[in-house]
């Protein structure tokens, strides 16, 4: 059975580009067949966090409009054999597909694929109604900030009303300023937005340079964002995986003054 | 963790995040314009006024979510009037 998520916030800059790359390549060293969709029609981004930006021949809007098939667009990972991306257009706006349009893709996408990513612009217009219409579940990617959680709480009322459940990401929790009390934590966001929560990823500066690199950060289990991102992937395969307390790794003598 | 804001006696931000949310999402939540919220808000004073003392500027209107369901809360003191 193949299962199709759609990676969304409403905010841009959030880390939803990040997210759709890290949890396609984590799904997919699984053993998982996984195909990264990235529905952001005119601001292709999905093909430089993955590095592969080099390789695009067709895209998105050239299959949905019958100019290729998909098979064609696809452009395989250059670590992960199970791993495939749909890159999208830079030249055509976000009408240039339907939400029918999208939605027969991704029917299409599951013949082959056990997973299909879809990676959703920014935004509640046309971008969005295509990105969620062939969408089984969302992952809903916010910051502990006071204009990433209202817009996140609106996307997750336009998802109810579209019949998709959605669960949360609450993405560049610094815990040091959780414990100033000068950043919501984990449990603030999840209480405001009544909402499951999917994981939580650290502040670390290891994403940029991962970004920088086109190599997703989960491909680095060292680094705190890394593992957060392949507890994610392991909750998503229904894995009961526990929150762990990011404020264990601060030092020694920090611990004993907050005492 | 150390923090001046709380030493000056301040809330701290991220309480003051959490309370501004609440209150906005209250009212994005309703999903109608503020000229609809407004024209509500003065009916609903016209209908309640009949029945009791109330003030329009003490009527609150908010939707509360929980389990995925929305409920419409209508909050306000009232007096009893004299009978």
């Amino acid at each position: 059975m193949s299962q199709s998520i759609v990676i969304t916030s409403g905010k841009g800059g959030v880390g939803k580009t990040t997210t759709t790359a890290n949890l396609s390549t984590a799904l997919a060293n699984t053993g998982s067949s996984v195909v990264a969709v990235d529905a952001d029609i005119g601001l292709r981004n999905l093909d430089l966090l993955m590095g592969l930006e080099n390789r695009i021949v067709f895209n998105l809007v050239d299959v949905v409009k019958g100019r290729c098939t998909a098979r064609q667009a696809m452009i395989k990972d250059k670590r992960s054999p199970n791993l495939f991306l749909l890159p999208t257009s830079q030249v055509d706006d976000k009408n240039a597909v339907s939400p029918e349009e999208m939605g027969g893709l991704v029917e299409e996408l599951r013949k082959g694929f056990d997973y299909i990513i879809i990676d959703c612009p920014a935004g509640i217009e046309q971008g969005f109604r295509n990105a969620i219409a062939g969408a089984d579940r969302a992952v809903v990617v916010t910051t502990p900030e006071v204009s990433a959680v209202r817009d996140a709480d609106r996307i997750i009322g336009m998802l109810q009303h579209h019949d998709v459940p959605s669960q949360l990401i609450v993405n560049r929790l610094s815990m040091k300023m959780v414990e100033s009390g000068e950043m919501m934590s984990q449990e603030d966001v999840v209480d405001i937005l009544a909402v499951d929560l999917l994981g939580v990823i650290p502040e670390d500066s290891e994403v940029v340079v991962s970004g920088n690199q086109g190599v997703p950060v989960v491909l680095d289990t060292s680094s705190e964002a890394g593992a957060a991102y392949s507890r994610i992937c392991r909750r998503i395969l229904g894995e009961s995986v526990p929150f762990p307390d990011f404020a264990e790794k601060r030092g020694f003598l920090t611990r004993l003054f907050r005492r | 963790m150390f923090s001046i804001r709380r030493l000056l006696g301040q809330r701290d931000s991220a309480s003051v995040a959490k309370n501004r949310l609440q209150l906005v999402l209250s009212k994005d939540r309703i999903q109608i314009s503020d000229a609809e919220l407004k024209s509500m808000k003065e009916e609903l004073y016209r209908v309640i006024s009949h029945y009791f003392t109330v003030t329009p500027d003490n009527l609150e209107i908010e939707v509360l979510t929980r389990d995925g369901r929305a409920a419409l809360s209508v909050n306000t003191p009232v007096e009893f009037p004299a009978r």
